[in-house]
């Protein structure tokens, strides 16, 4: 054996002896790993990034999806190949990723949303139990994009995640037995949880989804013993809703006022103010605040919805014990486009500009990269990863963007040609940030849209919408790049573009210099993170929407897992419920994926890669 | 005179009669003008009608005095193109009403641009009110700078007299006119469009107005109401508008709202402060102060209301609203007092 | 004399036809009205007819069913057409009925059925993925012209089509 694996396997057994159930709380922790081997000298990680196991959704709390594992490199990948494959018994979109530890595998299904642990010291894919939680068949029917789930967390011997009819349950790692299940959001209002959680200290926050239907938006504090809900933090309301006080410092001035979550609506239409939380979450444990972003406001008809709509498509910090919001930043005020920004917010300490500062780094829907300082909440850059037309650019002095006038959407006109679409430069799929080569991997888009303002009715439980959409690519030939980005200098380096189909995939960055992610249409693909070349493909049985890890086995060796099944929002079209022929379909999206039944069907398979 | 002009004297009269009897309707009537725009509408047509008035009687004259003088026979006139005789042509025919006609046209062409109306004439106005036209139905949104002060209400417009209020227009499905023609002309809205219209009153009172252009089977019955109140009385007005609605203090308007949820009323109309949120329906928020119902169509009376409540197509065929007979007696009678309670 | 009775019976003959010409218009008012609205659950819940699941033991015959009162009209089309917005059909089932959160209902699948019946009770009664129940809200009338439209999807009559 490689001796530098040697010492990465008596690493993760000291790690896995030492039975920790992720961060501390309390922002006392100091054991963080600042760099890994290979690693630029001027970047400073603030967690522990994964050294052979995967406990929560991205891997470490700061969310970068990079793990130093490095015995599959550029100069090996080639050989890769299927060890194990399993299904998981349910042909939808398979977003999210499985958890690996203590030897197991453990697998999250879309609705049903079944818990799947798999023994993986026997082969072929050996389930050890599964945990079946028949979540309420209605909520089917209200998810907008597809019974999607994005994946558990570990904590406290427990493994967390979200079911569809809005519920949260934690299941004994060890038998299978549920222990706790809470009742968190209302499938009547439209409510369901697609999203995973993120487990701090001894308490786990959940947000919901709806934002298509009216729903409210929040995130929630459980406890991890007992899953009793702690606080609710709502991102529209007035400032006690929005736990907004006198610790509130947002930057900006756009950003400053009192009571912004209702002043800002007309009404009482913050109460059906969207701003839902279906994303991903990060923790800085040094300064124990969690950061994420907003969804859309309710009614994507902009014109019924005067005001800036605050706290929607916004970056929002909150203290973990409390839940008070330390700043925010709203992106787009008073989006005509859909533009949520549940993206990840990827945490590091590097230099940016000249001098070292603590970053958090959001590829947004809207097609910039955000890069903010996560204490203050300024933004230091943005600038666009794929061609927009929305705005030019931002005013970092105020935050603000140079909208184009010609692409806002209203009610009664068709505005054409908008890009990018609603579905975004890029959606809710992860990026990666590589700490040896300082890049941002971004699984992009290049879709653009007509939108068209038409009548809306709000009744609960159904869409509330007001918006005729089409989508179609965009200009240039191509309609997905996994798009290399280099952060400090705050420029694309290189892409690897996809002709037909966005890149709806997570993605993985490794010690070995390694790109992971999926295509649309079923290809699980290595390429060189410094260069962009591609080095190794694989062709699953259907699309990937997924999101890649790797871990080591019980034999030490390095491994990679990745699902296969389409779905999403933008993979739904492949399902036979859904008509080619109608290009406002799935929210628009039909017009530009209508090709996609010829290159996928749905599938439900995890795949796990090795020597 | 003979028999046959007396005759038809008469009915000259009788015709014009009629037509002055409908025209001092009063309420709608454009020759009685209440504001400075409809003031300036109201000279024009006055003297239009004066000038027209003059050229019919001169014209008329000349037929009955052609018609009524001493014949000759015919070998002892002289042949029709007489000297003389084409001036009444070039001069009566001709200069004469191109000059009265240019004078006109220059009146109407400065009677039209004293208007503001369209972004151009406006530019960057901040509009007061917001009216959208339904089918068939207005939809009356007062603006605010702030924008959570705004508030949606329906076929009413209220404005405080002796000031000029911007109104932007907008149609949610066909071309539509607000014409109220005691304060201004018609100004239409046009789907995809946005168009402006400034009204001022002078006086108090209650100005109707008419949908004035063909939108579809009810475009008759899409008529709405501009109340001017003194300027207390109007933010007084506006500052209730903007309250949620009043709660049902009776068992009867509590099983009222009881129904309304349950039925299908709340699928269209919204009542703030309630779980009725829709909005493809007139906001009923402050439903029970307002004086007409259906569009002003018809009066907001107990009777009125009742059936409309369960037999709508009856008094507005073909309107969104449909007939809801699935409703008991009790239930009609209560939803009736419950909107009855929305004031 | 001659002319005078010319005149009055002219001026008679005026008069009727306009005040036949306002009785036609205030009856105008009748055309169009529906049925008495019943609650689509009722309507169903009187409906004496089974939908058949499989081949029906017996006479091979098919069983009587309620029919769409609507078929084939264009006017119910297009009213069905504005409710399937306005009810926000089209959030669920896309913007011009092609899918989305909820199955397509312009392709040749019909998950529940196809019959006029089948379809109705679809719409009125729900179904178990999500479908509400539109029959506790909606009159039987209103469901018919949802049907109505359905039924319209993929032929020239289609209102609205993409």
């Amino acid at each position: 054996m490689h001796w530098r694996s040697v010492i990465t396997c008596a690493a993760v057994l000291l790690a896995a002896g030492c039975g920790r159930s992720g961060m501390g709380a309390g922002g006392t922790e100091k054991a963080a790993a600042a760099s890994v081997p290979g690693g630029s000298p001027e970047i400073r990680l603030i967690a522990d990034v994964p050294r052979g196991e995967w406990r929560m959704p991205a891997g470490d709390p700061a969310g970068l999806r990079y793990s130093t594992l490095d015995t599959i490199n550029t100069s090996n990948v080639a050989n890769l190949h299927v060890v194990t494959t399993f299904s998981t018994g349910v042909p939808h979109g398979h977003e999210g990723q499985p958890l690996v530890f203590d030897n197991t595998m453990y697998v999250v299904t879309p609705f049903p949303n079944n818990l799947i642990a798999v023994d993986l010291t026997k082969t072929g894919g050996a389930v050890k139990w599964i945990y079946e939680p028949h979540p309420d068949p209605r909520s089917v029917g209200i998810a907008c994009c597809d019974v999607v789930n994005r994946g558990a967390t570990f904590a406290d011997g427990k493994i967390i995640y979200n079911l569809l009819d809005a519920h949260t349950v934690a299941v004994d790692a060890r038998t299978g037995q549920e222990v706790w299940r809470t009742t968190v959001g209302n499938i009547n209002l439209g409510e369901t949880m697609t999203g995973a959680p993120l487990a701090i200290g001894d308490k786990v926050i959940v947000g919901n989804s709806g934002a298509e239907l009216g729903v409210r938006g929040y995130v929630a504090a459980l406890d991890v013993k007992t899953g009793r809900e702690l606080w609710r933090a709502f991102n529209t309301g007035p400032d006690a809703d929005v736990k907004i006080g006198p610790r509130f410092h947002p930057f900006y001035e756009k950003d400053r006022g009192q009571d912004l979550g209702t002043a800002s609506w007309r009404g009482e239409q913050w109460k059906l103010g969207g701003s839902t939380v279906w994303g991903w979450l990060s923790y800085d444990p040094e300064t124990n605040l969690f950061f994420y972003g907003t969804g859309n406001p309710g009614v994507w008809n902009p014109d019924l919805r005067p005001g800036d709509n605050k706290w929607s498509c916004a970056i929002i910090a909150r203290d973990a014990d409390s839940g008070e919001a330390r700043w925010a930043f709203q992106a787009t005020a008073h989006d005509a486009w859909d533009y949520d920004e549940i993206m990840e917010n990827i945490l590091v300490d590097m230099p940016f500009a000249g001098r070292p500062r603590k970053l958090l780094i959001h590829p947004g829907r809207t097609g910039f990269v955000y890069v903010m300082d996560r204490e203050s909440g300024e933004l230091l850059s943005a600038e666009t990863y794929e061609p927009v037309n929305w705005a030019s650019r931002y005013d970092l002095k105020t935050g603000t963007p140079f909208e184009n006038a010609d692409k806002r959407t209203h009610f009664g006109t068709v505005t054409e040609g908008i890009c990018p679409s609603s579905t975004g430069a890029k959606d809710v799929t992860p990026s990666a940030f590589s700490p040896r080569t300082g890049l941002l991997y971004i699984p992009a888009h290049n879709t653009c849209m007509n939108y068209e303002g038409i009548e809306a009715n709000y009744i609960a439980g159904t869409p509330y919408l007001g918006a005729d959409v089409k989508m179609f690519p965009g200009p240039g030939g191509y309609q997905g790049e996994l798009v290399a980005w280099d952060v400090a200098r705050a420029q694309k380096v290189w892409g690897a573009k996809e002709p037909v189909l966005p890149v709806y995939s997570g993605v993985l960055a490794t010690g070995g210099d390694l790109v992971f992610y999926g295509t649309m249409d079923g290809w699980f693909k290595a390429l060189d993170a410094r260069t962009g070349a591609e080095l190794w493909k694989f062709h699953t049985a259907s699309g990937i929407v997924g999101n890649p890890i790797t871990y080591l086995g019980p034999d030490g060796k390095q491994y990679l897992a990745i699902y296969s099944g389409i779905g999403g929002w933008m993979g739904a079209v492949a399902f036979p419920e859904l008509s080619a022929d109608d290009p406002y379909a799935a929210l628009g999206v039909v017009g530009a994926m209508k090709d996609i039944k010829k290159y996928t069907a749905p599938g439900s398979t995890v795949y796990v890669f090795g020597f | 005179m003979s028999r046959r002009p007396a005759l038809l004297v008469a009915r000259l009269a009788m015709c014009g009669a009629l037509a002055a009897a409908s025209s001092c309707g009063g309420a709608e009537n454009m020759m009685a003008p209440a504001g400075p725009a409809a003031e300036r509408i109201a000279h024009l047509g006055w003297f239009v009608l004066g000038a027209f008035t003059v050229a019919s009687a001169a014209m008329w004259g000349l037929v009955f005095w052609t018609a009524t003088r001493r014949r000759g026979t015919l070998t002892s006139h002289m042949p029709w193109n007489a000297r003389g005789d084409e001036r009444w042509i070039t001069v009566g025919g001709f200069a004469i009403p191109a000059v009265v006609f240019a004078a006109m046209f220059v009146m109407m062409l400065r009677t039209m641009t004293a208007f503001p109306m369209g972004d151009h004439d406006m530019p960057g106005m901040a509009a007061a009110v917001r009216v959208t036209g339904h089918q068939w139905w207005w939809e009356v949104e007062y603006l605010d700078r702030q924008v959570h002060r705004a508030v949606v209400t329906a076929n009413e417009v209220h404005v405080p007299v002796g000031q000029p209020i911007d109104i932007e227009l907008r149609s949610a499905d066909v071309i539509h006119s607000f014409w109220v023609p005691r304060l201004h002309g018609k100004v239409d809205l046009v789907p995809g469009l946005v168009t402006r219209i400034r009204i001022q009153a002078n006086e108090p009172g209650i100005y109707p107005g008419q949908c004035g252009e063909f939108c579809g089977a009810q475009h008759a019955h899409m008529a709405m109401l501009v109340v001017a109140e003194p300027e207390a009385e109007y933010a007084a007005w506006l500052d209730h508008a903007r309250s949620n609605a009043a709660a049902p203090a009776t068992t009867t308007t509590a099983a009222g709202q009881q129904a309304f949820m349950t039925h299908q009323c709340a699928l269209c109309h919204e009542i703030r402060g309630t779980d009725a949120r829709g909005t493809v329906g007139p906001d009923l928020t402050h439903f029970g102060a307002r004086r007409g119902l259906a569009a002003n169509s018809q009066p907001n009376t107990r009777a009125t209301l009742s059936a409309w409540v369960t037999h709508a197509q009856a008094l507005k065929p073909f309107a969104q609203m449909p007939n809801l007979t699935v409703l008991t007696g009790e239930e009609q009678q209560s939803v009736v007092a419950y909107l009855e309670s929305l004031q | 004399m001659s002319s005078g009775s010319e005149h009055l019976r002219l001026s008679r003959a005026v008069c009727s036809l306009i005040a036949g010409g306002c009785f036609a218009v205030s009856a105008c008012g009748a055309i169009g009205q529906d049925q008495p609205a019943v609650s689509a659950v009722a309507a169903l819940e009187t409906s004496t007819v089974q939908t058949p699941v499989g081949p029906v033991p017996g006479p091979a015959q098919p069983a009587p069913e309620p029919h769409n009162p609507y078929r084939g009209r264009r006017g119910a089309m297009a009213e069905g057409r504005e409710m399937f917005v306005r009810f926000n059909c089209s959030g669920c089932h896309g913007g011009r009925a092609g899918g989305g959160m909820g199955p397509s209902l312009r392709d040749v699948d019909w998950i529940y059925g196809r019959t006029d019946l089948q379809v109705f009770s679809s719409i009125a009664e729900g179904r178990a993925h999500g479908m509400p129940a539109w029959g506790a809200r909606l009159t039987e009338d209103q469901v018919w012209k949802l049907v109505t439209y359905v039924e319209s999807l993929r032929t020239p009559e289609e209102p609205d089509a993409p």
